[in-house]
């Protein structure tokens, strides 16, 4: 599955992935916020955030083709809407603004999830103030995603080696999956109580915030703020 | 229907994010206060039930197929706040892992599907049970989700013109249908699988269906009629045109909503949708002071 790919690169090892998940997480953020407030939108400012994310990619030594074949992903939404605005504006220009403003930011998220495990990054939101609650069926979300989405796509070749689905037997798959899933949460529920579980998850392996993290902070926002104040990026 | 980063301009992806951290910051207390202890592992569970139900398709015509989307499906099986919490756990595992929306605009993507989407589908839940309420619970998540996503786009200034957003209403229409067609049958499958989610959910009066249809056509008219709103005068004002008096007309009280528009909002569009939920807000309370009153004077109970 293509989203393993992404799992795969962030157990790596870089400078960038070294580096506590809240400061990886806070910099994409301001990095974001910076993008986002960034108007109107030229190709200067193409050229500078761009530039950032390449620097970034180098940094996270991640695959470049692996990069742009997952960025390619994020492109049919920019595109539709971009199209939209070229035909109701005329403005060539402000529609290809949306489209490489959009690039950009889905390329620094990219990277995050590149150079941080799911339960690093979960962690990491968890020490940042984010619930508990909301953490917790995340970690179980994002775990069981891989075991009911086979599922599925098992579900789906067996409909298309007979023909394909009809409607109600799409919506018997659909019922099956649901009882299925059902059933596992059950069985988690009691596995999870049987090795002691409390409520609150634990990593194995646990960062702390270094120096590395407030420079890597800072510098990001003086190179924003500066670019931003000097020459209006 | 999910926003990526980029489209939104400050004040909407600002607003939005801080509105939706505060909403997920409510409803994560309610469900930490009222959650049984096996819930967590039931909500993470059935939200990976939703992601592998979007991989199988139902065939509609022509060689098309649609998919389920989810929302209503998950809060007729959770209720509201559960759906609310995984829809939004969903959201963020889809901007971070599958680049599937903005990180910046998940705030914007939380209250259209997490918030507004679980509302629309929580209303007829609540007010009709059966095949009805479900079917109105799919169209109306669907339908009020997709109209806020291009009405924040179009208050960010993206421009959209009159025949795409017609056209957008009418495919919004039709996944909206199709959404209410595929949570009713995919419940029904459920349903003869758990025979003892049939009788689950509680029977509701007459007088309940009916205020739940108004309150989800006022949800949705308020929803898309600010981006159907005529800005032509009406025949009133036309006629004052032609008459010439038209700028002889003065207001006797200055009022933040004059022109069915908060004139604190910083687009029209935004002022027009805001003066249209106050003004829903004032007419509720108005109505249930009144009615508080004379039921007071007739001796009845208040509701």
């Amino acid at each position: 599955m293509k989203h393993l790919e992404v799992d795969g690169w962030s157990r790596r090892s870089s400078p960038l992935h070294r580096l506590d998940a809240r400061a990886k997480l806070a910099t994409v953020l301001v990095m974001l916020a910076f993008i986002g407030s960034a108007r109107p939108w030229t190709a200067r400012h193409g050229i500078f955030y761009g530039g950032l994310a390449m620097a970034a990619a180098f940094a996270s030594r991640l695959s470049w083709r692996g990069l742009a074949r997952r960025l390619t992903m994020v492109l049919p939404f920019p595109l539709v809407f971009a199209g939209m605005s070229w035909l109701a504006s005329g403005d060539a220009a402000d529609a290809a603004g949306l489209v490489t403003r959009s690039i950009t930011s889905a390329a620094f998220a990219l990277i995050l999830i590149g150079v941080t495990t799911a339960p690093a990054l979960l962690d990491g939101a968890a020490r940042l103030g984010v619930p508990a609650v909301l953490i917790s069926v995340t970690q179980l979300l994002y775990r069981y995603l891989f075991v009911l989405f086979d599922q599925s796509v098992r579900l789906r070749n067996a409909a298309a080696c007979r023909g394909g689905f009809r409607w109600s037997a799409a919506a018997g798959a659909a019922a099956a999956l649901f009882a299925s899933s059902e059933d596992r949460a059950e069985r988690i529920h009691r596995a999870m109580v049987a090795r002691g579980h409390h409520g609150a998850e634990r990593l194995l392996t646990q960062t702390h915030w270094r120096r590395a993290d407030t420079c890597l902070l800072i510098a990001t926002l003086a190179v924003l703020l500066a670019a931003r104040l000097l020459w209006r990026l | 229907m999910h926003i990526p980063d980029g489209f939104l301009s400050t004040p909407v992806w600002l607003g939005l994010d801080v509105a939706a951290a505060a909403a997920v910051g409510l409803v994560a207390r309610r469900a930490e206060r009222g959650m049984a202890q096996d819930m967590a592992p039931r909500l993470g569970v059935l939200g990976a039930f939703i992601f592998a139900a979007q991989m199988i398709n139902f065939p509609v015509a022509a060689g098309t197929s649609s998919h389920l989307i989810g929302g209503a499906l998950l809060t007729a099986a959770v209720g509201p706040v559960g759906a609310s919490l995984v829809l939004t756990a969903i959201l963020a595992i889809q901007a971070l892992v599958f680049q599937d929306g903005g990180l910046l605009a998940l705030g914007a993507n939380i209250i259209n599907m997490a918030v507004v989407g679980v509302l629309a589908a929580a209303i007829p839940l609540r007010y009709f049970p059966g095949r009805a309420g479900l079917f109105a619970a799919g169209a109306s998540s669907v339908f009020a989700a997709s109209s806020l996503s291009i009405t924040e786009l179009r208050l960010s200034g993206v421009p959209v013109s009159a025949g795409i957003l017609q056209a957008a209403l009418v495919v919004f229409l039709l996944s909206a249908m199709m959404e209410g067609l595929i949570t009713v049958a995919v419940m029904g499958a459920i349903q003869r699988i758990h025979p003892e989610w049939a009788g689950a959910k509680r029977a509701a009066g007459q007088e309940r269906r009916v205020l739940g249809a108004v309150g989800v056509a006022a949800v949705v008219l308020v929803s898309a009629g600010a981006l159907l709103a005529s800005s032509l005068p009406d025949g009133l004002e036309t006629l004052a045109a032609k008459l010439g008096i038209d700028g002889r007309v003065y207001s006797v009280l200055a009022s933040p909503f004059a022109d069915y528009e908060w004139s604190a909002m910083p687009t029209h569009a935004l002022g027009k949708v805001a003066a249209g939920l106050c003004g829903l807000g004032l007419v509720y309370m108005s109505c249930r002071f009144a009615g508080k009153l004379a039921s007071r004077r007739t001796g009845g109970n208040g509701r």
